[in-house]
């Protein structure tokens, strides 16, 4: 009996103990069903012409109906405070209850907001509780078979981090994109630690949660509520808060600031209809042209045009380390073997300043740099978004680590915690590819705790995959491996199993058929 | 990806953000679409309506509300919902919401192989009813969770179990013996084989 199938029996008798009795019928059912599962022929020319098509769809503005919007759509430069600091001041909230002739209400001052200095509080050991890696939740997502390896924003058009297992990283080789491919064997990644003899010292290290923020917004909710908004009359709604609110710039090549006060994030988006208004009439934007590599600015460029602009807006990036370009979909494309003409150019490229939580960069589970993520618009040379601006204050609290080298060198050379079993059809053929691992730098990684839906930062491994695959898309560089003994315990079980159980799934069709362009919709059948 | 992870790309996608879009794109498009196939068992359409859902859903991302569920759900709804219009607006007379409602002589649009493949097997599916149905095809050939479902389909969690079990009681019961006879069969000389 396969895994999967006693998994959905088991799963049939805690509903129903009494199906028990019928297993083995019920077992052939289940067989039945698997067996008879049709090929999909899921086809990758219709998913990249379906996303192009989206790329070039405008986007649809959220339509303001309520007096509410416009009060919060005011002069930025009169208002627009300094993000950072100790204490983040609602001016612009205040400006335009002003203007409505109502007396000013002030923040309470014992707010701990702070987007600059980073205050870590000291708990007591294990002040989190149990911590648990979120197995179901990753399995839910499928990241448990090792599809979804990284949290991490990618440029558009990258294609990275979807798809099931490692089959995802073989690409059929074709002239251009049109026309038959034959799908090359489907790799199978083998990683081998040859780095240094692995000892960890500590039996335990810090493990950070970051805090939400603690200050009353009551007072001016209550004068809010003097105003009337369309016929809504806010203070009937009694012990409200603010958590969230937007400035929106409507001057040419505006930005749109959301402001979380309840999880203490800002992220800053372009105000698309500003940016390109003369692309744009009665709220329809016609796309631009194409872009091409030529058009890419440098990585120095880009990175100085992300730097003015979190100097303009005084953000405060002492957490944050270097910055660096995110370069991946060139990366993608040319490892891809595309050529001019074939690859297609984001309209933006990112900049990452990596977030540093006491001294250590963080990274996400996947092996990528979290941050704050600046992007740079090509065609206007500016910045068009920064994301992932949050605030600083953390609880640190001492959990035990594991130690045994070779119990941690296992996950990692199963491919992390995300690593697992890989399923094939014993009619595809394979290739076993050997990747490298490095001797690992200890990090700090994040990891999502389901017992109180928090995120915490745990110690981790970073090993590095020191012979990266250049012949094709492959975008992990790193293999996270967190060292935190209660993560751990609750990662599934590493056993690889290469072989195929009787009835499986076939990774892939290995001819690929040329796809026919969808029907326009007045010929589709009614 | 979690539905924190969505909420967040939706926001940001909302935003204006297409790459935030794109990343959402990259997740979901392979799923929806085998979701689509085997509630259609024809490629063309299956990547018509597959299409049309995430337009759809990107030029609707402003009424999406991650409080009233994960991005995930909302997507597999839109989906759903677009199945069930193609099929009523070819079948306007008949109660048709997928291709498993059709008998063989309606259902001219499906795949050859994939009709073959079917053809014993749709009797009893068809048997059941059509979120049943939905409910078997997300679990077995989707691997989805029982949570999963639930959201996809705005139900609770304990219903979609129970619709489950009693979806496997009744194929358990009409499913002719004949049949597990020869999967018994297939079963031994399978193991043998290995």
């Amino acid at each position: 009996m396969t895994l999967n199938v006693k998994k959905i029996l088991d799963e049939l008798y805690a509903i129903d103990p009494s199906l028990r009795a019928q297993e083995s019928n019920l077992e052939k059912v289940i067989l039945e069903l698997l067996k008879t599962k049709p090929e999909t022929r899921f086809d990758e020319h219709f998913a990249k012409q379906l996303k192009q098509r989206l790329t070039e769809l405008p986007h649809i503005e959220q339509i303001k109906t309520s007096k509410f919007n416009s009060i919060f759509s005011i002069n930025m430069n009169r208002t627009l405070v300094a993000l950072g600091g100790t204490a983040f001041a609602l001016l612009l909230v205040l400006t335009a209850l002003a203007s409505f002739g109502n007396k000013l209400p002030t923040l309470n001052n014992q707010s701990n907001l702070s987007f600059g200095e980073q205050k870590i509080s000291r708990m007591a050991k294990g002040a989190f509780g149990k911590l648990a890696f979120n197995q179901a939740g990753a399995q839910a997502t499928g990241a448990a078979d090792a599809s979804s390896r990284s949290a991490a924003p990618m440029a558009f058009g990258m294609g990275g981090g979807g798809g099931v297992g490692v089959a995802e990283n073989a690409s059929p080789k074709m002239a251009g994109d049109m026309g038959i491919g034959i799908m090359p064997p489907l790799r199978i990644y083998k990683y081998v630690y040859k780095g240094e003899p692995l000892e960890i010292k500590e039996t335990s290290l810090d493990v950070y949660r970051r805090t939400p923020p603690s200050f009353s917004t009551q007072d001016l909710v209550q004068s809010l509520g003097r105003v009337t908004f369309g016929g809504v009359d806010l203070s009937t709604f009694n012990n409200a808060s603010l958590t969230n609110f937007e400035l929106v710039q409507k001057t040419d090549d505006g930005y749109i600031v959301n402001l979380n006060l309840n999880d203490g994030y800002i992220n800053i988006n372009q105000n698309y209809s500003s940016w390109y208004k003369e692309q744009c009439q009665n709220g329809v934007c016609n796309s631009p042209a194409p872009l091409t590599m030529s058009d890419v600015p440098a990585d120095e460029i880009v990175i100085a045009l992300a730097d003015q602009f979190l100097k303009d807006h005084k953000i405060d990036m002492t957490n944050y380390d270097r910055p660096e370009v995110d370069n991946q979909w060139k990366t993608y494309y040319l490892n891809a073997g595309r050529v001019e003409g074939t690859i297609y150019v984001p309209d933006s490229v990112t900049v990452i300043y990596p977030l540093k939580v006491n001294g250590k960069v963080v990274y996400e589970i996947g092996g990528e740099k979290r941050g704050i993520r600046v992007s740079v618009d090509i065609r206007k040379n500016k910045v068009s978004g920064a994301w992932n601006i949050t605030s600083q204050n953390y609880e640190s609290s001492s959990y035990d680590v594991e130690t045994d080298a070779t119990k941690i060198i296992k996950i990692a050379e199963n491919g992390g915690i995300y690593g697992g079993p890989v399923y094939y059809s014993k009619e595809v053929k394979t290739e076993e590819v050997e990747l490298q691992l490095g001797t690992p730098e200890q990090i700090l990684t994040i990891v999502w705790n389901p017992q109180d839906q928090k995120e915490v930062t745990v110690p981790a491994l970073k090993f590095p995959i020191t012979n990266l695959p250049t012949d094709q898309m492959f975008w992990q560089k790193n293999i996270v491996v967190p060292i935190v003994k209660d993560v751990l315990e609750t990662v599934m079980p590493q056993t690889r199993i290469d072989s195929v159980p009787s009835v499986t799934e076939p990774a892939r069709p290995l001819i690929l058929q040329d796809a026919p362009v969808a029907k326009p919709e007045a010929e589709v059948k009614r | 990806m979690d539905r924190n992870q969505q909420a967040a790309l939706a926001a940001e996608s909302k935003a204006g953000n297409k790459e935030a879009f794109g990343m959402l794109y990259e997740h979901f498009i392979r799923p929806i679409y085998n979701f689509i196939y085997y509630k259609t068992h024809h490629k063309e359409t299956a990547e018509d309506l597959a299409s049309k859902t995430f337009i759809k859903a990107y030029q609707s991302l402003h009424m999406f509300n991650d409080d009233r569920g994960p991005f995930s759900a909302w997507l597999y709804q839109i989906a759903r919902n677009l199945v069930i219009d193609h099929y009523r607006a070819q079948k306007p007379l008949l109660n048709v919401e997928d291709v498993w409602d059709l008998s063989s002589s309606e259902d001219i649009e499906s795949d050859t192989d994939t009709k073959l493949k079917l053809e014993k097997i749709k009797v009893y599916l068809q048997d059941l009813s059509s979120e049943q149905r939905d409910i078997v095809i997300m679990r077995i050939w989707q691997e989805m969770s029982y949570s999963e479902i639930a959201t996809a389909l705005g139900k609770s969690e304990a219903s979609c179990k129970m619709s489950f079990s009693r979806s496997m009681r009744k194929l358990r019961e009409i499913i002719p013996e004949e049949i597990l006879i020869m999967l018994l069969l297939f079963t031994v000389i399978t193991r043998k084989l290995l």
